[in-house]
């Protein structure tokens, strides 16, 4: 499919409602340091949700509101600058493995693909984080782009693989291209709506991650974001005391930000991918059987 | 001769040469960071503003085992100790060694996971040829949107809420470890009744986050095999439509998940870990979870290394079970 598929994806609901979202929280993340109270200035321990207060408050008296809208910058700068280095590298890395796959470069490529496949990422992160001490979100950043690439790489490997032995591909070859024309005019055309669904999942994947990480209490606890948030709710036990205000609104933010993403590749599922809408099975296959009772 | 001692043989030496790289990531990545564990841990101390006295460093590295020892000396020292079992001593539990905890661990892991991973591929898999079959219906739709959505949540918050729904507000579950404090692990009905209803609420999220990935798996292979000749043949033929599902579609869908079962086992390994810590299941997981709190350096890098071997030999035996299964592969790999 060509580059507009992306945009076509604004012609389907699902599509409009996950770009309304994210531009919604995109706009938070902008905006919120100028409107509401700084996260770090103290009120009252558990205030429950009021007027004043609209998400109440938590064990260190700071405002939830504060915190959950703040907090958006953190994981969308995460999730939108993981995502497009987990893309970049896992293109990179699966075009070499795949468009070479005869040369000696590709087949290490391919190898290195499948061997860090298989390493488990979240312990191998853990490792990682260990050692970073920072209170900086960039180290993090770099740590979740080096554990996150080989599942995408794979997936984009195989689509290269059956791409350069299709017809419209050969022929170009025939008609002496070079291999970095038949790439950028030839493949990559082709694969636009692969590589953009695989930044919608990279994005993902990274926001969860970081929370997850910060929640273990890796990778700065003293950060202002929704991770963080569910690290120290969960430390102060917020659940057993009965401050559901305080560790329901990262944990639905979080998924907010998943849902528009997950919408915005349903549509364009929808749009790019006729296979999916295919002619219903029993149709054809009743004419087929009507075909055969008339002979 | 047979393709199969060539497949064979090829897995083998992925596994060594996994096995190694795993090896070298765990060597490099103290030595690649600012800053030694030993640093790291007093620059901790002086963050929380704990002063020492400067011999406190030297003090603190040969707790590490730190050596100032060429580069290549030191990894051949690491080889020989990781592969001969020696993976140093854990402080959060000293003066028991790393490999010792890990050891009182894994049974719980092995409990935990395995219902939890046989479950999740057998219900997946089930669904997914459900679903697939029924491609475009009201059940593919709604049942790929629930797992879509259900996993742009942060996974350790929705079992921290089930717990709190179920143990906290309901009070059916227990809020957490693996068995009733006053009965001693042994193989009596009693302890067996204790675990099973300690794991019921672990294994049921584990399920939440490993069942998606399966489902879809298998739907997407289901939907690609349902515009295949035989299936349109099988259909023109009359043939019932039970038979159709399971030997036409099912046996043909199936085993190519069976591919996907190493990306599958790292998710639930992930996901393991932060039940454990959710649930306080006494596992690996939750061990790791201590180690990172403690700033245990040879605890944290023993279990990475010892998940990873764990996972990498798991792949090597489905790998081998799937070659015997379909010999294609042997021969066209």
């Amino acid at each position: 499919m060509n580059e507009s598929g992306i945009w076509l994806t604004l012609s389907s609901t699902k599509g409009r409602v996950g770009f309304g979202i994210l531009l919604a929280l995109v706009a938070i993340a902008l905006v919120s340091p100028y409107v509401v109270p700084s996260p770090e200035r103290a009120y009252g321990q558990y205030l429950p949700p009021s007027a004043k207060h609209l998400l109440g408050t938590d064990y260190f008296g700071y405002n939830v509101l504060s915190w959950v809208l703040i907090g958006s910058r953190v994981s969308l700068l995460v999730g939108f600058l993981a995502g497009a280095a987990i893309t970049a590298i896992a293109l990179a890395m699966a075009v070499i493995a795949g468009y070479f796959e005869k040369t000696i470069l590709g087949e290490l490529f391919s190898a290195i693909i499948n061997v860090f496949l298989v390493i488990p990422a979240l312990p191998l992160l853990i490792v990682i984080a260990s050692y970073i001490v920072t209170q900086s979100v960039y180290p993090v950043i770099f740590a979740i782009v080096i554990i996150s690439w080989p599942y995408p790489a794979r997936i984009l490997r195989s689509q290269i693989l059956t791409l350069k032995n299709r017809e419209f591909v050969l022929a170009d070859k025939g008609l002496g291209l070079s291999d970095f024309q038949i790439i950028r005019s030839d493949i990559l055309p082709s694969l636009y709506s692969i590589i953009f669904s695989v930044f919608l999942f990279g994005t993902i994947g990274a926001i969860l991650t970081q929370a997850s990480l910060q929640f273990l209490g890796l990778g700065g606890v003293s950060i202002v974001s929704w991770g963080s948030m569910l690290y120290w709710a969960q430390n102060e036990e917020a659940l057993f005391s009965g401050a559901w205000w305080w560790f329901l609104p990262p944990g639905i933010m979080i998924g907010l930000v998943g849902v528009a993403l997950v919408l915005i590749n349903l549509s364009l599922d929808e749009v790019v991918n006729p296979r999916l809408q295919a002619l219903k099975l029993s149709k054809k296959a009743k004419e087929i059987q009507k075909t055969f009772a008339a002979s | 001769m047979s393709g199969r001692t060539s497949y064979l043989a090829k897995k083998t030496a992925y596994l060594a040469v996994e096995v190694w790289v795993a090896l070298t990531i765990n060597f490099a990545i103290p030595r690649l960071m600012p800053g030694d564990p030993a640093r790291v841990l007093l620059s901790r101390y002086l963050q929380q503003g704990v002063v020492f006295p400067p011999q406190t460093l030297t003090a603190f590295e040969s707790l590490f085992g730190i050596s100032h020892a060429p580069i290549y000396v030191q990894y051949g020292q690491y080889l020989v100790n990781t592969l001969t079992g020696n993976l140093g001593t854990s402080f959060t539990y000293y003066p028991a060694s790393v490999w010792s905890v890990i050891r009182y661990a894994v049974p719980w892991d092995i409990a935990l996971l395995g219902v939890a991973t046989l479950l999740s591929f057998a219900l997946g898999t089930f669904l997914g040829l459900l679903v697939g079959w029924s491609r475009s219906g009201k059940l593919d739709s709604s049942l790929t949107s629930v797992f879509s959505f259900l996993g742009a949540f942060p996974y350790f918050w929705v079992a921290l809420g089930l717990l709190y729904t179920f143990s906290l507000v309901y009070k059916v579950f227990p809020v957490g470890h693996a068995y009733a404090l006053n009965i001693l692990p042994n193989f009596s009905l009693q302890f067996f009744g204790s675990y099973l209803y300690h794991a019921f609420l672990p294994v049921m999220t584990l399920l939440l986050v490993s069942l998606g990935g399966w489902l879809l798996l298998t739907r997407n292979t289901a939907v690609t095999n349902l515009s295949e000749d035989y299936m349109l043949f099988g259909q023109a033929a009359g043939l019932k439509k039970r038979r159709m599902l399971i030997y036409y579609l099912g046996k043909n869908s199936i085993l190519p998940s069976l591919t996907s079962f190493s990306i599958s086992l790292g998710l639930i390994v992930g996901g393991a870990i932060l039940t454990e810590i959710v649930f306080s299941y006494p596992g690996i997981g939750y061990v790791l979870y201590q180690a990172v709190l403690n700033d245990d350096y040879p605890l944290i890098q023993g279990i990475f290394f010892v998940i990873t071997v764990v996972v990498l030999v798991t792949n090597y035996i489905v790998d081998l079970i799937y070659g015997f299964i379909d010999p294609r592969v042997t021969t066209t790999a």
